[in-house]
């Protein structure tokens, strides 16, 4: 099961925003997690917007391991910041095992990379957190969406504080998914899928 | 060190195997390793101390159809 599999779930929808409820529902019964919570707590959104933690949990000896991920995320959070935080983590849940991070070091590496000026832009661990954005947008504003959104936008009919509001995601990133940048990346990561699905498919 | 310590003691909990954690950075792109480890060492100290649990993301949000929006 495939990030481009869920994409598709939510490609014909005509009503709008996207819950997160309804994604988190797909992942569940699809098998991607057992459990999945979300903790409002103190945190300064400056510095952080969110952490996930994916854990298997076993309750007592004989008892099944259970898949689970919080996700916590600034209680100062508006709406659109907190569907957007949680959408983004809940992308994760499909990272590929090279960019899980679960040792000490692997956590070491990770927190250095994130914060290191030199590193930034070009580290691939920011490179992922990057494309759990991007998968996040694609969810939240599908790209067949936006091409319907474009005329009304490009004629100035619908403005940045619309469509934030319609979609229900931080007006910081509206502009982003009207460029061509946004369909270059959707169609790459997209088509990376495709391409990831066959090579699992053929075991190749 | 000593923050990145203590995020890692926030993560070891009995019967818990950590497989992936993640960070979500905020609009400060000049934010320290210490401190990055010890404003996630806090939150997750929160749900060891019972932070409760939102059980809706979307609560009363209502949806709209593209149509009507467009109107």
């Amino acid at each position: 099961m495939s990030f481009s599999k869920l994409v598709a779930h939510f490609r014909d929808k005509e009503d709008f925003p996207i819950q997160i409820d309804e994604i988190v529902s797909w992942l569940t019964s699809n098998g991607f997690q057992d459990e999945i919570s979300f903790y409002p707590v103190e945190m300064d959104s400056k510095t952080l917007r969110g952490v996930m933690t994916q854990y298997t949990r076993r309750d007592g000896v004989y008892g099944e391991p259970k898949l689970i991920t919080d996700i916590l995320y600034p209680k100062s959070a508006n709406a659109c910041w907190e569907r957007m935080i949680c959408c983004k983590e809940l992308m994760h849940l499909f990272d590929t095992p090279l960019e899980k991070t679960k040792t000490s070091e692997q956590i070491d590496k990770l927190t250095s990379s994130l914060t290191s000026p030199a590193g930034k832009d070009s580290s691939p661990d920011y490179f992922a957190e990057g494309i759990a954005i991007y998968r996040a947008l694609l969810l939240l504003a599908p790209i067949e969406i936006i091409e319907r959104l474009r005329p009304h936008y490009d004629t100035g009919a619908k403005q940045d504080y619309d469509i934030a509001l319609f979609l229900r995601i931080p007006e910081h990133y509206i502009g982003f998914l009207f460029s061509s940048a946004y369909m270059r990346i959707a169609h790459g990561l997209l088509g990376l899928q495709k391409i990831v699905d066959i090579e699992t498919k053929t075991g190749s | 060190m000593l923050e990145q310590e203590r995020l890692m003691k926030s993560l070891s909990m009995d019967g818990f195997d950590l497989s992936n954690i993640k960070f979500f950075l905020g609009d400060d792109r000049n934010v320290t390793q210490d401190a990055l480890c010890q404003e996630a060492a806090n939150a997750l100290q929160q749900i060891k101390f019972g932070a409760s649990k939102k059980n809706s993301i979307d609560g009363d949000i209502k949806k709209v159809s593209l149509e009507k929006f467009l109107k």
